[in-house]
């Protein structure tokens, strides 16, 4: 991998499209984060394939003009996974960028109930884990050789605050959480031993004003902001959280790998 | 339009290393750039990294007295402080007659100029800046390292002084985030970057950090690139960064990787 130092024409500015001509896959693409990063993404000028298990609005997939893919994709499916490379190997030439956004915080979605530790099931357990580490893992495994076959490419997986905190109340959202993080990592030393000039980072968010965070928080008390615990008192937009991912996945990190990076409002050094 | 358009910022370190890519860099994305060094720069080379607009001054970021004056003289020239990125830093070993800094024979001299630059250096600068940026906000980004994570037994005062400068910004982030001024503060920490500190001119580079020479310690296999540095620094310091405060962003090439911390 060479220094991306300054541009060809000696300038170092950032061009108008951060990822002008890249092919990405984006997982989880139907709310919250994904959907944010889906959006950013196309604006960046990369040509999109979103997924989710659930449907996708029409609207999220962007303009006729730029226009991401939907497909229809269980990420914790090897198969599904293979399915969906092989659909992005017809429409696009390669692949460049891998956003694993895909996760739940307890079966079925929703508010976690019974998830502490006395009360959680190993079935609630396997599947937090099947959909959030088998999901990433799985994403991984199948987007390196097509990464690979391309020159090289970036992966932003997303963990949480909650992969490095005690979250007595998902036990099992935590410790799938805290596996991304680490697989992120072994992933980033084993494409640098293999000399595949893929980057692997992690993202770490905080409470984000997603569809799956929303219905945890309750009413802020009055007087008091949304979020009293969180040093900036306010919980982050999907669209901060994909400003870090599109950070993470271009070309203002190259030599930035196995790293975390926490989009929290400051709650990691709380 | 520049990614930091508009916004004022004084980069400290900014004749050499990665404080001078970072002045380049944001001075290409749009930003009123003041430069400062215990260093002289050459006034054409400096304009033509950093165009006409770019102030340098004179400053030793150890001294109280001329932290206020840059400060103040970015506020009467430019209005405004908007960000701050302290990117002054030694090491302490790169003269052929550094002293030791082993465990068993540092002196209290090389220990405390390596802090008095790094650790002190950087307290001062956030100190003077977060009352000016306290109305409109602002965002600062401290250089720690990847020696902050480790131990770094031949360059023990260097280590201790990064690990001050990321524990510091941490401070400064929460204390800047529940006073509710919208002033964020992060660090990066870089592994081995090809700057004047790693490879002095002349002379045969130093280690890349902890002890190994070459770029064979790196997952990656090769040093930084300043710029490389200089651009999660924007990142961190531009509004695309809005809920990012108190972070440290390892910029190492994989090493993090490798690190318990």
């Amino acid at each position: 991998m060479e220094p991306d130092a300054a541009n060809n024409d000696g300038s170092v500015a950032t061009p108008s499209k951060r990822l002008e001509g890249r092919v990405a896959i984006v997982t989880g693409a139907a709310s919250g984060i994904g959907a944010a990063t889906v959006d950013l993404f196309l604006r960046e000028g990369a040509k999109v394939i979103a997924t989710d298990v659930r449907a996708i609005d029409d609207d999220l997939l962007g303009t006729s003009a730029a226009r991401a893919i939907p497909v229809r994709h269980d990420v914790a499916s090897e198969r599904e996974w293979r399915n969906v490379l092989i659909r992005a190997g017809e429409d696009y030439e390669g692949l460049d960028i891998l956003v694993n956004c895909a996760g739940i915080n307890a079966p079925g979605g929703g508010v976690p109930e019974n998830q502490d530790i006395e009360n959680v099931s190993m079935d609630d357990f396997r599947a937090v884990h099947a959909v959030n580490v088998e999901g990433t893992l799985l994403g991984c495994k199948q987007a390196i050789p097509a990464m690979a076959a391309s020159g090289g490419g970036a992966i932003v997986n997303v963990s949480s605050i909650a992969g490095w905190v005690g979250v007595p109340g998902a036990v099992s959202y935590g410790a799938s959480k805290a596996a991304i993080w680490q697989i992120t990592k072994s992933i980033a030393l084993h494409c640098a031993k293999a000399g595949y000039n893929i980057r692997c980072n992690s993202i770490h968010p905080g409470g984000i004003h997603t569809p799956m965070f929303v219905p945890m928080t309750g009413d802020p008390r009055p007087g008091e902001p949304e979020a009293p615990h969180v040093p900036m008192r306010r919980y982050g937009e999907p669209d901060e959280v994909a400003a870090a991912i599109l950070f993470l996945a271009g070309d203002d990190s190259t030599y930035i790998t196995g790293s975390s990076l926490p989009v929290d409002g400051g709650l990691a050094v709380t | 339009m520049g990614r930091v358009d508009g916004k004022v910022a004084i980069i400290t370190g900014a004749a050499s290393g990665i404080g001078r890519a970072a002045a380049r860099l944001f001075a290409a994305e749009g930003a009123k750039v003041v430069g400062t060094d215990l260093q002289f720069v050459d006034d054409d080379a400096w304009r033509r990294d950093c165009g006409d607009e770019a102030l340098f001054l004179h400053h030793d970021v150890t001294d109280e007295a001329r932290w206020e004056a840059v400060v103040g003289d970015t506020v009467a020239q430019a209005g405004q402080v908007d960000i701050l990125l302290n990117c002054a830093g030694i090491n302490g070993v790169s003269g052929d007659d550094a002293p030791p800094q082993a465990p068993d024979a540092i002196g209290l001299d090389i220990w405390r100029r390596v802090n008095r630059v790094n650790a002190d250096g950087t307290l001062l600068g956030c100190r003077t800046v977060i009352p000016v940026m306290q109305e409109n906000g602002g965002a600062i980004v401290n250089i720690s390292s990847i020696a902050a994570q480790k131990g770094w037994p031949i360059r023990t005062a260097y280590g201790a002084s990064k690990a001050a400068v990321l524990q510091y910004t941490r401070s400064v982030a929460r204390y800047c985030a529940e006073s509710g001024w919208s002033i964020r503060c992060n660090a990066v920490l870089p592994g081995p970057i090809d700057t004047p500190m790693i490879k002095p001119p002349g002379r045969k580079p130093l280690a890349g950090g902890d002890g190994q020479a070459g770029a064979d310690h790196v997952p990656i296999k090769r040093y930084g690139d300043p710029l490389e540095v200089a651009r999660p620094m924007l990142f961190l310091a531009s509004d695309e960064a809005s809920y990012i405060t108190g972070a440290g962003l390892n910029v190492d090439g994989g090493i993090a990787a490798l690190t318990a911390d």
